[in-house]
């Protein structure tokens, strides 16, 4: 018996099917939909760096007026989503409109990332997050790939390290990261209030996001939508049908909580994703708001909860949430800080969607992109991949618990 | 047959390890990370290929052992699953069917399975459905992470059958 994906060519009635069953946000719509129409087409061949920088060239000239030079253009590592290069900019960008040189950073999608998102949904997120919580200063975006040979966004280079440098490596994207006692106190205080000051971005600010579609108390709209994203990838890059996430996936759909408090959720809020100064333990930089969406505070809470970001204190005796604190203390502190509540039965809800969105990421698109070669570090996500049994099996017993 | 495949494998790990990565510009942190992860990988490959067929034939086992408690607990299921059932049961008896036909197989039952999850969800049936799949999965996901134990992602490996145990 021999077995053709339809998954690696798929047809339009395959594309269209999907997303009728799986309503989503217009613009995640918009970008899920490119993706798979590019699906069939070439792989990811290596870039160089004046091929980039060219196309770098071309986006700032059509923003800026005035002469302006990028040098200092390099390759920086560390994630395994896009493909990143910093450089210097000359240009007038000073507050009086004078010369100045400003450190920044060009972040642009392979053919196909293991987290497929828009760069016009970041860009707006970040501008919107100035002044809310560090972030890097974001300057131009090519949406569509025009200047660029893929969509791209350019932001400032923020200082600070995403992990203790004395800390070897031992596993990728930032996974099993120990800040160690003390660093791990401070960090861990200003996550968890900075966290809440996320999710308590006033209403009107929230309503003049143009790129994310709203949500309401009271109903649960957007949290189905937040699900059917999650499915509609899953259907889209799975290797193979798993039964357990199909059955979760139907779970999560019937059993979507109505929200009670309409946030901005980060998405991907981790310990891995902030910068910290090393000298004084300060929050730097929040960084990979890819996922940002409009909804509920408990995801957040729950992604940070994943067990691949818990490890154990150095006594034995606690399990540290995030890296940070045990469990009790960690919602407590959040509680403190945010003044809003953490409510167990929708944090265990949560829990279940957020197992079953790193799957979908991890199990689902890591496979499909490293199958068909879409990424400079297909070596990186096939290796992930490898993650999700143990993300599923958290999956499973909290199902097992409150199904 | 000189070379075999796990003589290749070995010969490359070693290349790669004593004479490749060793070569490359420690500056380049990309590279650096991903000839690390390249060797890994080879190793794990070459680690887990003699195990090969049996996880296939066992994944199937398991798939098989699912589907008929599905029928015998749920009165729509057989119409979807009978035909993918009968199939699964007859690759594993005819020593035949190579590792990408049990594979096949398996694939088409869990499809079968998928449908039937997809087709009841708003029916009476649902509950008990899940029910079994959440109280089998759990052999799944062992599976799963006794076969990527060494990725070293495992928070908790002692919680964890080895796969030759799972596999013997």
């Amino acid at each position: 018996m021999s077995f053709v994906d339809p998954r690696n060519q798929p047809s339009a009635a395959f594309i269209e099917g999907v997303r009728r069953r799986f309503p989503i946000e217009p613009e995640m719509d918009r970008v899920l939909t490119r993706k798979m129409q590019h699906r069939a087409g070439p792989g990811y061949s290596p870039l160089s760096l004046p091929t980039i920088v060219e196309g770098l060239q071309r986006l700032i000239a059509s923003n800026i007026g005035g002469s302006f030079t990028v040098s200092n253009a390099r390759w920086l590592t560390g994630g395994a989503s896009k493909i990143q290069v910093a450089f210097d900019l000359e240009w007038n960008g000073a507050a009086d409109g004078g010369r100045c040189l400003t450190p920044m950073v060009l972040r642009m999608e392979p053919p196909e990332s293991v987290v497929e998102t828009s760069r016009l949904r970041e860009f707006e997120i970040l501008k919107t997050m100035s002044g809310v919580v560090p972030v890097p200063p974001c300057y131009w975006v090519d949406h569509e790939g025009a200047f660029l040979p893929y969509p791209a966004l350019v932001y400032g280079f923020v200082t600070g390290v995403a992990k203790p440098t004395k800390q070897a490596s031992t596993q990728v994207t930032g996974i099993g990261l120990n800040y160690g006692p003390d660093l791990r106190v401070k960090l861990g205080h200003q996550f968890l209030s900075q966290l809440g000051r996320i999710h308590t971005v006033p209403a009107n600010v929230i309503g003049g996001l143009q790129h994310f579609s709203p949500a309401m108390v009271g109903s649960n709209e957007a949290v189905v939508r937040q699900v059917n994203w999650w499915r509609r990838v899953w259907e889209e890059d799975r290797a193979e049908e798993e039964p357990l996430m199909t059955a979760a996936g139907n779970w999560l759909t019937r059993n979507a909580p109505v929200i009670d408090h309409v946030s901005i959720v980060h998405g991907d809020a981790r310990g891995g994703n902030v910068l910290f100064n090393e000298e004084n333990g300060q929050i730097t930089a929040w960084l990979d708001w890819e996922l940002a969406y409009l909804g509920d505070r408990h995801q957040d809470i729950a992604w940070s909860m994943i067990n691949a970001f818990r490890h154990m204190s150095e006594n034995g005796r606690d399990e540290l949430i995030g890296g940070f604190f045990p469990e009790t203390q960690y919602l407590e502190l959040y509680e403190q800080g945010s003044g809003l509540k953490i409510d167990r039965k929708r944090l265990a809800y949560y829990q279940v969607l957020v197992s079953f969105m790193s799957v979908s990421i991890c199990l689902g698109t890591g496979y499909r992109v490293a199958r068909n070669g879409k990424t400079h570090q297909d070596v990186v996500c096939a290796w992930l991949s490898m993650i999700s049994y143990g993300i599923m099996e958290q999956m499973r017993q909290t199902l097992e618990e409150y199904a | 047959m000189v070379p075999d495949i796990d003589l290749q494998l070995q010969a490359v790990i070693k290349a790669l390890t004593d004479t490749v990565m060793p070569a490359i510009d420690p500056a380049n942190k990309m590279a650096v990370e991903q000839a690390g992860l390249a060797v890994a990988t080879l190793s794990m490959a070459r680690n887990r290929l003699p195990l090969v067929r049996r996880l296939a034939r066992h994944g199937l086992q398991m798939a098989i052992a699912m589907a008929e408690e599905l029928v015998a607990a749920i009165p729509t299921a057989a119409a979807g699953l009978a035909a993918p059932l009968a199939a699964g049961r007859e690759a594993l008896q005819d020593p035949a069917h190579d590792t990408a036909a049990i594979d096949a197989v398996q694939r088409a039952l869990n499809d079968a399975i998928g449908a039937l999850i997809d087709d009841s969800s708003n029916g009476p049936h649902i509950a008990a459905i899940e029910a079994i799949i959440i109280r089998r999965g759990k052999l799944a996901t062992d599976l799963g992470r006794a076969w990527t134990m060494p990725s070293g992602f495992e928070p908790n490996p002692a919680s964890v059958p080895t796969i030759e145990s799972l596999l013997s």
